[in-house]
């Protein structure tokens, strides 16, 4: 596999009252051709900055300050905004969080979908874009889209707001999909629906997606595989199935352990929250940014750089300490409230 | 409709046939034909009896109506219909004088702790005044009260003179669960207390809310729509559906041996953090209807896999198919029998 878009240390920082504050700080990692790769991290962790910047879309303020973003072996950094303008939505397209803020809530849904192809000049004319709108409509599940085409979004429910979205998204064939927390916004048994059609979609036109989102669950269903974000850095990469079965870096492994089963037959173990908050980004802590909530840090956590090293083929860490933690089969030390727990109730 | 009442005990609470509904706004068109503007049933006789010691989750998705039911319990909104008895008396005929005392014991923790304390008030001057109002404790004690109830929220006495927008979303939670606990109430209803944290603080925030039961000897009426956080906490759990009860039971019983179609749904599509077992078909298909239209019959019925004609004009009643489960279907045996459970084959 060959990797479409490879970004390499990427640095964002907003200027605030507080300071330049770095939300994104260093990352890399690369996206494949038919791949889903998940981004996952809590709020504030720079996930969702690392999307917008790959479009150079953060809120102007922002400033990339460093890093190459190789899409096809192009550097998105220094290309111009009119050469940039001519990927967005075409090669590379996004699907937001809020898809009926992200909608014109004055224009029918159907010129909105159609309004890429015609700029782009994939359909040739307003009744073609009409036609290839229809067919896109059908595509994502919306029922009988010859009548809703010319629908406003108000008259959609969230999730018909979503596939609108996701069908202006692939309106004109484009080859990378950044979605930014898709689901977050919709109920369990819509997210469920959109997950299995951007999955499916992906897997029939061989797209590579970029899927940003909070959710262990939501990772382990969809993506091959994962980085974890923490605090603007990436603190862990690995496939989906090595992330789970054995995670390298402390962060992973607490994230892993305050994630409650929907299933009873796994025990009533109590969980193991990660003490403590995110950092302050504004006044970040030395060394590794993890450390004060990690039960595994010692003096060497608390000064220097902690870069991704590859600890095992294909697995990333952060951790100077993957190696215990590997031994420890992916099981942080207790904290120091007791380690078990009666029940998750009496049933 | 007689819900099951366990011999040993009588219930803290008695909800008997709640109802809500809001009237919609009267637009031009109803006055033009002298209609009437839409209703929206938000919750349709609802009866539930909580027993002291439980966690009674309420789960459901948007619109089900379950934040308004706990809203009424309380009678933060006025209810339409139906009876509440707490020890026996009908809180819905309490005047507003008995009401306001009876808040004392019936207090509710919200889902936003970013609006629900005033950002002009000391984390200490929030909990005196609950302490205060309610005339807990004289006022020589209010001091050493919210210092114990910082302690017991795991929040230490530095806190205690700085303002909500000093603390992180899970602190300024648990500012909310110290304000609910200060009147040492009998009932707590939470409304999503942990939908609104980052995951790494909801374990924490949940954490405390099952030592709290344990120390305090706390009821508590949970409303949620994240299934494995129910799973968790709960002794026992209702599902709704627009504005209906479809299902209550024993929390292993409901995720173990779930009965309606709905909730075998919602299990299927609660997205597992296990990558060996992927789901690949779609759990349920099409969208809640309107709630200002719901379908006759079931309301289930047009998303339903099993439904057939009787589901398309009769309710199903909710009734007891074995002691503490309670399912609405008419087909529950037969959703009972085809139910491999909801996990999913590599």
């Amino acid at each position: 596999m060959s990797a479409l878009l490879d970004v390499r240390n990427l640095t964002t920082r907003i200027p605030t009252r507080n300071g330049v504050l770095t939300i994104v700080n260093d990352v890399g990692f690369t996206l494949n051709e038919g791949e889903c790769f998940g981004l996952v991290g809590e709020s504030g962790s720079g996930k969702s900055m690392v999307c917008r910047s790959i479009l150079r879309l953060p809120p102007t303020s922002a400033a990339l300050t460093g890093g190459q973003i190789l899409f096809d072996g192009v550097d998105l950094v220094s290309l111009p905004e009119r050469d940039l303008n001519a990927l967005r939505g075409r090669q590379i397209a996004m699907i937001v969080q809020d898809a009926i803020a992200a909608l014109n809530p004055v224009l029918p849904v159907g010129r909105q979908v159609a309004e890429a192809m015609l700029e782009h000049g994939i359909a040739t004319s307003r009744a073609d874009a009409r036609e290839r709108v229809i067919a896109l409509m059908r595509k994502v599940g919306i029922p009988s889209p010859e009548a809703r085409v010319d629908n406003y979004p108000y008259e959609f429910s969230g999730g018909m707001c979503q596939r609108v979205v996701i069908a202006a998204a692939l309106a004109c064939n484009p080859r990378v999909i950044l979605a930014d927390e898709p689901t977050t916004a919709l109920d369990v048994t819509i997210q469920d629906q959109i997950l299995k059609l951007l999955v499916e979609l992906q897997k029939d036109l061989r797209l590579a997606v970029l899927l940003v989102t909070h959710d262990m669950g939501v990772v382990a269903q969809n993506c091959q595989r994962v980085g974890v974000m923490y605090s603007g850095h990436i603190v862990e990469l690995a496939t989906t199935q090595d992330i789970f079965s054995q995670p390298r870096h402390p962060y992973t492994a607490g994230l892993l352990s305050c994630v409650p089963s929907i299933d009873p037959e796994d025990g009533d173990r109590r969980l193991q929250p990660i003490a403590g908050s995110p950092p302050d980004l504004a006044d970040p802590p030395q060394g590794c940014r993890f450390h004060p909530r990690c039960p595994m840090a010692d003096t060497q956590c608390r000064s220097g750089a902690f870069p991704l090293r590859e600890v095992a083929p294909g697995h990333f860490s952060a951790c100077i300490h993957h190696e215990a933690l590997a031994r420890a089969g992916g099981v942080l030390p207790a904290a120091t409230s007791s380690a078990t727990h009666a029940g998750g109730g009496p049933a | 409709m007689n819900v099951h009442t366990p011999p040993e005990a009588a219930p803290l609470i008695d909800i008997r046939d709640l109802s809500m509904s809001f009237a919609g706004r009267r637009g031009l068109l109803n006055h033009l034909t002298r209609s009437e503007p839409p209703k929206v049933i938000a919750v349709d006789a609802v009866s539930l009896q909580i027993q002291r010691g439980e966690i009674f989750s309420l789960v459901g998705e948007s619109g089900s109506g379950k934040t308004t039911m706990g809203r009424a319990l309380l009678r933060l909104v006025e209810p339409t219909g139906g009876e509440v008895y707490f020890r026996g008396e009908n809180l819905l005929q309490f005047s507003r004088s008995r009401m306001m005392e009876a808040r004392r014991d019936l207090q509710m923790i919200f889902q936003n702790p970013y609006s629900s304390l005033n950002p002009r008030m000391t984390v200490r001057q929030t909990l005196a005044e609950a302490l205060s109002v309610h005339r807990v404790c004289p006022k020589s004690e209010i001091d050493a009260r919210v210092m114990a109830l910082l302690d017991l929220v795991g929040l230490g006495k530095t806190h205690a003179d700085r303002y909500p927008r000093d603390f992180s979303g899970g602190q300024r939670q648990r500012i909310g669960i110290a304000r609910a606990l200060s009147v040492e109430p009998a009932f707590i209803v939470a409304d999503e207390p942990v939908s609104a944290v980052d995951v790494s603080v909801q374990a924490q925030i949940m954490n405390l809310l099952l030592d709290l039961r344990e120390r305090l000897d706390l009821t508590l009426f949970f409303i949620a729509h994240d299934l494995s956080v129910v799973q968790y906490l709960s002794t026992r759990v209702g599902v709704m559906y627009l504005g209906r009860l479809v299902e209550v039971a024993p929390r292993r019983e409901l995720f173990m041996r779930p009965r309606h179609p709905y909730t075998q749904g919602l299990l299927r599509a609660a997205p597992r953090p296990d990558p060996r077992r992927r789901s690949a078909a779609v759990a349920i298909l099409g969208e809640p209807p309107s709630p200002m239209a719901p379908p006759p019959g079931c309301h289930f019925h047009p998303r339903c896999p099993m439904a057939t004609d009787v589901c398309r004009t009769t309710r199903p009643a909710l009734t007891t198919i074995q002691t503490g489960h309670l399912v609405a279907c008419h087909h529950h045996q037969a959703a009972a029998d085809g139910w491999t459970g909801a996990g999913h084959q590599p």
